[in-house]
């Protein structure tokens, strides 16, 4: 890899691949991190620059030109993690980019050979449930906005069938309340950290049945990928970049086969940039082949 | 819902003595690869099959004389099938859906599974049988899943009506023929396998020595010291077992969870079949038969039993290697019975003559063709489970064998041990307490990507294999989880789900006994007990009777 090649390029997009064919009994204590170690170990063999919008991709050794076929057979689960650095700089830390919507999918896409996903389910940084609902001071009003801002563009897509079904995560029944209150298409999903020590958080069981939400478990942890971990794989992978990067995203995908309960293919994408650069590329949604 | 087991053969009429039935052999042999032909080659391309299950479990019925305090194994068993067999016709009769079936050793549960969330239905729909059979008892008797009769064969009254040993068909001098099941093809295939042998069966097994010795069995010159002696196949068959079926979604997804479940049986709990005849008809299997890269063939060493006419036979018309192998094994074995009505049929449209050499082979695993005229799949059906007292327990280890398919698929796990290892492990897991204390072959990577080494097995506890094993191995258990994770599942289904794994990781790492170490524990422990080895009539009594009345508080009990 040459410098001037990479004179352009503030943007950094990271393919996990398929996790399932990577494990071992590290990717059972952190599966993306071992993963993208993976990935960026193979970063000279091979990578691509979008020189116009100064991205560079760094594809997984595991999937190279998979496509997914007979996509009917197939449901399609993706998760946005907004990350704790997601926002521009350091110092302004709580924006959430609508963009990351459109450039989770765009690339998603591209990946696998797809229009559409099944289900698109999105975590606002730093959200934890709980099902008393005692403490909601977190989400203060700026954050709020930024939230419904998110979500309207999530609506968009699924207005164009991008998206068939949308959802949450780690949102307790006064933060459905207040989001009902204001958005166009509700949550059809929320998705809540599953701890098993614990009793059933019945208060959102019995909402999530009267509202015909779907209450799905997940056991990511409240920070999928600490910037810190994100810049320690870097270097040890020896990755040949002079800036910082700073991790904005994370998508993490499931395609399951329908009526078989098998896994065909999981796993993550993660986009990250220079502290100064403008991550608001978008991509249109009619450019999606 | 549909059947998912096929139950051998029904036919009507008498079945042929073994004399007579012998000739036929060669005929049912060459018809039965014929009809096998005709259905591989109809259905070796379907696809896309839904994940199916089934599974069954074995009942015995409890008369108890609560006055003399003695709890004897009923031979009613037959009217209160053809009962339950007539309650479910009148159900189809009526145009609604049987979720049960009955058969004359065991009831089935059939279900259209396409979601995590259906395995919940598993436990539920094993209280309705326990219940539905209920129906049907006397005052003084009771229906429990207990994986051996604990006085089967004991010189005073064991049975209800009692019966006099050194009958004519069984000839032991333990178990009066009226322990076989009077069904005709029953009485048949006893006598089949006793002529085949060719010589009485002798069955020694280790004796629990206690702290009073005693020579057991002093006029039997066959006995062993310090052993249990038994004389006829009617010990083994007395065994309750639990079986699961699962649909793969092609031939090719059924060979490979056929080869991983077979290496997998050992290391769940096992059904005492006892019979350590090398490579029987009761054993683990022969030959692997999967057609994945990862099958090498330094596992299936050196074994070459097969019938060579068959195996050509099926080379030319298609089949590959590797299958037509299999099938010319299963194919060495004469058919046990045969009926005079049903020995000519047309191959294309009757699959009898297949069913009856395959029906009569009792693998571990066995490897099930669509049947003719269904749009059922290719099966493997798992089947050396013991079973449980509770259907929690029994629910908990069925749903852990179709996750355990699910992680095998969607990781692409690799458990091959050389088939020898396997036979090894068998044998380890009938060793007393072998859960806790022995160590069986395991391959040291299952995961596909493995950059190698020398050795690919060592051996390792049930509880590393199910738990994990520090920084090398994360458990079967933990693999599951993780497969969880990529799934789409609700809280409710997680937790519940969660606790049966739970019990399994529990009963792995020895924190909860088996039934085995509990029903010793209460032997040993009971105020009648003489420290002799030696079940009484009356600890039986009140074993059962625990064991009846108590199932689902056992799981207390049985915590240590």
């Amino acid at each position: 890899m040459s410098s001037p090649e990479f004179s352009n390029v503030n943007t950094v997009i990271v393919y996990t691949g398929n996790v399932m064919k990577q494990a071992n009994i590290n990717t059972f204590k952190d599966e993306l991190a071992s993963c993208l170690e993976n990935s960026l170990k193979n970063v000279n063999s091979s990578y691509n620059i979008d020189q116009t919008r100064g991205i560079l991709e760094v594809p997984s050794p595991y999937d190279l030109s998979y496509k997914l076929k007979d996509r009917d057979d197939f449901e399609i689960t993706v998760k946005l993690f907004y990350l704790p650095s997601s926002s521009n700089s350091d110092d302004n830390p709580s924006t959430l980019p609508p963009s990351y919507i459109s450039q989770s999918l765009h690339h998603l896409f591209c990946l696998l050979g797809i229009t559409y996903v099944d289900s698109f389910i999105v975590y606002f940084n730093g959200l934890l449930f709980d099902d008393q609902d005692q403490d909601d001071s977190n989400l203060v009003m700026d954050d709020f906005e930024s939230l419904v801002e998110v979500w309207k563009e999530l609506e968009s897509q699924y207005r164009n069938d991008r998206i068939k079904k949308l959802g949450v995560s780690e949102f307790t029944k006064n933060r459905f309340e207040r989001f009902l209150d204001v958005v166009e298409i509700p949550p059809k999903i929320d998705q809540i950290n599953f701890k098993s020590c614990c009793d059933l958080p019945n208060r959102m069981i019995n909402y999530a049945k009267e509202h015909d939400i779907e209450l799905l478990t997940h056991k990511d942890p409240a920070n999928i990928l600490p910037s810190a971990t994100f810049q320690k794989i870097l270097k040890d992978t020896k990755f040949p970049f002079t800036s910082k990067l700073l991790p904005r995203w994370v998508l993490k995908y499931s395609v399951l086969v329908k009526c078989r309960e098998v896994v065909a293919n999981k796993g993550y994408i993660v986009m990250s940039s220079t502290p100064t650069s403008d991550s608001n590329f978008t991509y249109p949604i009619e450019s999606i082949e | 819902s549909f059947e998912l087991k096929i139950m051998g053969l029904i036919s009507e009429g008498k079945p042929l003595p073994w004399e007579q039935a012998k000739k036929y052999a060669e005929h049912i042999r060459n018809h039965g690869i014929n009809q096998f032909l005709s259905i591989y080659n109809k259905t070796k391309n379907r696809d896309k099959n839904y994940l199916l299950w089934g599974d069954e479990i074995e009942y015995m019925v409890i008369a108890y004389d609560d006055e003399s305090k003695n709890a004897k194994l009923s031979l009613r068993t037959y009217d209160i099938l053809h009962k339950l067999q007539k309650e479910v016709e009148e159900t189809l009769r009526n145009g609604e859906i049987a979720e049960v079936s009955w058969h004359p050793e065991y009831a089935t549960f059939v279900i259209e599974g396409v979601s995590l969330t259906c395995l919940l239905q598993v436990e539920q729909n094993m209280k309705l049988r326990r219940a539905t059979a209920s129906k049907y008892l006397n005052q003084n008797e009771s229906i429990i899943t207990l994986s051996s009769f604990p006085r089967f064969g004991c010189s005073d009254q064991f049975l209800e009506p009692h019966h006099e040993p050194f009958g004519p068909k069984l000839k032991s001098a333990f178990m009066p023929d009226e322990v076989l099941n009077p069904h005709i093809k029953y009485q048949t295939l006893n006598e089949g396998l006793r002529c085949r042998r060719g010589t009485d069966v002798t069955i020694n097994i280790p004796i629990f020595n206690d702290k009073k010795n005693q020579n057991l069995f002093p006029e039997c010159e066959k006995a062993l010291p310090d052993h249990i002696y038994m004389d006829s196949i009617a010990f083994g068959g007395g065994c309750c077992c639990l079986q699961v079926t699962i649909q793969a979604c092609n031939i090719r997804e059924a060979r490979k969870l056929y080869d991983q479940l077979a290496v997998l049986g050992p290391i769940m709990p096992l059904k005492n079949d006892r019979f350590v005849i090398n490579k029987s008809r009761f054993d683990t299997i022969a030959y692997y038969i999967s057609l994945d890269k990862t099958l090498k063939s330094e596992y299936n060493g050196s074994n070459s039993v097969y019938d060579r006419n068959i195996y050509n036979k099926l080379i030319d018309n298609g089949v590959d290697e590797i299958l037509a192998r299999h099938v010319a094994y299963l194919f060495i074995r004469d058919p046990l019975f045969v009926f005079e009505e049903s020995l000519y049929q047309d191959d294309e449209s009757s699959s009898n003559h297949f069913e009856n050499i395959q029906s009569t082979n009792w693998q571990s695993v066995r490897f099930k063709p669509p049947p003719l005229n269904s749009n059922i799949g290719w099966r493997i059906e798992f089947r050396c489970m013991e079973v449980q007292i509770t259907d929690f327990e029994n629910a908990a280890f069925v749903i852990f064998m179709i996750l355990l398919t699910r992680i095998i698929l969607s990781y692409d796990l690799n458990f091959y041990i050389p088939i020898s290892k396997v036979d090894e492990n068998m044998a380890t897991a009938y060793k007393r307490d072998a859960l806790n204390t022995e160590k069986f072959w395991f391959r040291k990577n299952i995961f596909a990507n493995f950059d190698g080494v020398e050795d690919e097995f060592e051996k390792m506890t049930i509880n590393e294999i199910m738990n994990g094993k520090g920084n090398e191995f994360p458990g079967l258990i933990n693999i599951i989880f993780q497969y969880f994770e990529s799934m789409n599942i609700d809280i409710e289904t997680r937790n519940h789900l969660g606790k049966y794994l739970e019990f399994i990781g529990m009963r792995a790492s020895g924190k909860i006994q088996t039934a085995a170490t509990w029903i010793r524990n209460f032997v040993r422990s009971h105020p009648n007990y003489k420290q002799d080895s030696i079940v009484s009539q009356e600890i039986n009594y009140d074993l059962i009777k625990m064991v009846e009345e108590t199932p689902e508080l056992l799981s207390e009990f049985k915590i240590q």
